[in-house]
């Protein structure tokens, strides 16, 4: 293995170690059954169940699937019909978010596409998802305007046919930049987005990760 | 008076080992005397247990002193005690526990050889107790005498088990909180209610049908994990003594492992070294955090966290915090800049009870509900991993 196989290994492997965490995490939350932990918020647990009819979960099994399928070249790539069902927004409990995950570490390439559901009180849409996406990506090489690590909006297909998006939305811009170097630090990014320092700690805490990671990050000290 | 230890296997051979392997622990011979129960002794107090549960289905009192197992600080019994006593119905290990802990006033109680086969020495990766037995401890009878679980080194010695001289220590301490607590809810006698309303069901369901708010006397009396069918609640005093080992069965068994409600000091510091109270390059730093003592001696920096303690402490056999509202605290570098923290060169073994270099551990997810299942095993030779297919990467 030459050093930027090593490199590229050493990337995916932290990656899985991130996905995985946030899979485990999302399972503990919105188990079904009496393994739920019983939330006051049962409006996201009922949202989220009805989430699932339409972005399938990927489960425990298919999840070590898409983690081992191609460890050899060092790519992640979730099926198109398959979800990796993220962790509550704690600051937002009724936006449920699923995630779609495409990754390619020998070439730097990250992309993660975070759909995030809810539904609206008026009368007739109460059982209509309504969608807002967020793509987190590596930056665009063909691309001279957005050819840094970014984050744009995407409609979501219709909340998968059932619903509508919130509004119609622009895909290109804004087009945010982010504090990312490489695409490992992009995953750490998306999960400050989404839930904060404090969540960002909480699902690493365990994790172990190479410090150099989190070096863009850093500029965020205040 | 010195505490006393009793033992009992119907293979008379093997209860000699047994006390032989415990009477060669030091810590066990300054602190106990280990005697042997003959079969017809062992014969007289099943009698005894059997009678005092038939006298209490039927409304008649018991006295819960005379039997030999009622002065008993530990008990230890094999599980198979088949043809033990020839044309009688010879309990399991098993179901002797259960006649003690229910109808005596007997200390700890531990099972051999119920969850292993004969002489195995078995860790066992799952990391899930076994809550359903009425044993305060599961172990093969090979590990009996390793000085690990009695307080001292050793270099194989599961994380799980507790240093087994405390506990017998504390159990009274427990009981007496049990007592105390007799008619309040077991959340509150925990200190855990704001917590025992968000665990899931099936992890309260253990405490009865009203989970954490089932009151300690109902827990006993009425809940599938108390008394067994028609068995009718002995004194306070034995209740209190039911409640205080089911429950200190359940923190450590059930709760306890996932470290994702309560943690334990050297899960604690794996996730937020800058806890560590000594020099983060030293290896006695970290083992310092795997040990039994009491919040401010197990190096860790506790004034940070310190409203995060477990309160009732003693019912558990090692320090612990509350995960949730710790997991939260910007008192802790990690959480308030989770970029600033460093990468450990430490692993904890569940296996050894140690920090070790991570190169020398085997990275494996337990069977654990809980997101923090990853742990670490340092693989000691002479020990059988169950299941061994956890340890396939």
């Amino acid at each position: 293995m030459n050093a930027e196989e090593h490199s590229a290994q050493h990337d995916f492997d932290a990656m899985s170690k991130i996905v995985n965490k946030l899979y485990k995490m999302s399972r503990d939350y919105w188990r079904t059954g009496s393994g739920r932990p019983r939330e006051k918020n049962k409006k996201a647990l009922e949202f989220h169940d009805r989430v699932q009819a339409f972005r399938f979960p990927l489960t425990a099994g298919e999840m070590k699937q898409l983690l081992l399928r191609d460890r050899v070249n060092s790519k992640i790539e979730t099926e198109e019909t398959k979800f990796v069902h993220l962790p509550p927004l704690e600051d937002d409990p009724l936006f449920i978010p699923v995630l779609r995950i495409k990754a390619d570490l020998p070439n730097k390439f990250a992309e993660f596409r975070v759909e995030m559901y809810t539904y609206k009180d008026e009368a007739g849409m109460e059982n209509r998802p309504s969608g807002i996406g967020f793509r987190f990506e590596t930056p665009t090489l063909d691309s001279p305007n957005h050819n840094f690590h970014h984050v744009q909006l995407f409609d979501t297909e219709n909340g998968g046919g059932l619903g509508e998006a919130l509004i119609k939305l622009p895909s290109t811009v804004p087009c945010m930049p982010l504090l990312a170097d490489e695409p490992v630090s992009l995953t750490l990014c998306m999960i400050v987005s989404l839930y904060g320092t404090q969540g960002l700690s909480d699902v690493i805490s365990d994790l172990n990760l190479d410090p150099m990671y989190f070096a863009p990050l850093r500029q965020l000290v205040t | 008076m010195t505490d006393r230890i009793l033992v009992y296997d119907n293979d008379g051979d093997a209860s000699r080992k047994y006390k032989e392997r415990m009477d060669s622990v030091r810590s066990v011979r300054e602190n106990y005397q280990v005697d042997v129960l003959s079969t017809k002794e062992f014969k007289n107090q099943l009698d005894g247990l059997r009678e005092r549960r038939k006298r209490l289905r039927v409304g008649k009192s018991v006295r819960f002193e005379g039997l030999e197992i009622d002065g008993a600080s530990i008990f230890v019994v094999d599980y198979d005690l088949f043809q033990a006593l020839s044309n009688e119905d010879v309990p399991t290990g098993e179901e002797l526990c259960y006649l003690a802990r229910c109808f005596s006033n007997c200390g700890l109680l531990v099972a051999l050889n119920q969850f292993c086969k004969y002489e195995e020495n078995v860790f066992d990766l799952s990391l899930r107790g076994h809550p359903e037995s009425f044993a305060d401890l599961n172990v093969g009878g090979r590990q009996i005498g390793n000085p690990g679980l009695w307080g001292e080194d050793s270099e194989f010695r599961p994380w799980s088990w507790p240093n087994l001289i405390r506990a017998q220590q504390s159990f009274e301490v427990k009981t007496k909180i049990m007592l105390e607590g007799l008619e309040n809810p077991i959340a509150e006698v925990l200190g855990m209610e704001e917590l025992a309303e968000t665990m899931p069901v099936n992890l309260t369901k253990f405490l009865g049908l009203e989970g954490g708010k089932t009151l300690v006397r109902n827990f006993v009396a009425e809940s599938a994990s108390g008394l067994k069918g028609k068995d009718k609640p002995p004194s306070d005093e034995i209740v209190a003594r039911i409640a205080a080992s089911r429950v200190s069965i359940w923190l450590e068994g059930s709760v306890s492992p996932g470290q994702d409600i309560l943690i334990d000091g050297p899960h604690l510091v794996s996730r937020f070294p800058s806890l560590l109270a000594g020099e983060p390059e030293d290896p006695a730093s970290w083992n310092k955090t795997a040990s039994f003592g009491d919040y401010d001696e197990i190096g860790i920096r506790d004034a940070k966290i310190k409203t995060f303690e477990f309160l009732n402490d003693e019912l558990l056999s090692r320090p612990a915090w509350l995960w949730s509202p710790l997991s939260k605290s910007r008192e802790i570098v990690e959480v308030e800049h989770p970029w600033e923290r460093r990468a450990t060169t430490l692993a904890f073994a569940e296996d050894t009870s140690k920090f070790h270099p991570r190169s020398e551990c085997i990275e494996y997810e337990a069977n654990l509900d809980s997101p923090y299942d990853t742990r670490f095993a340092k693989r000691v030779s002479g020990v059988d991993y169950r299941p061994a297919n956890m340890l396939l990467r």
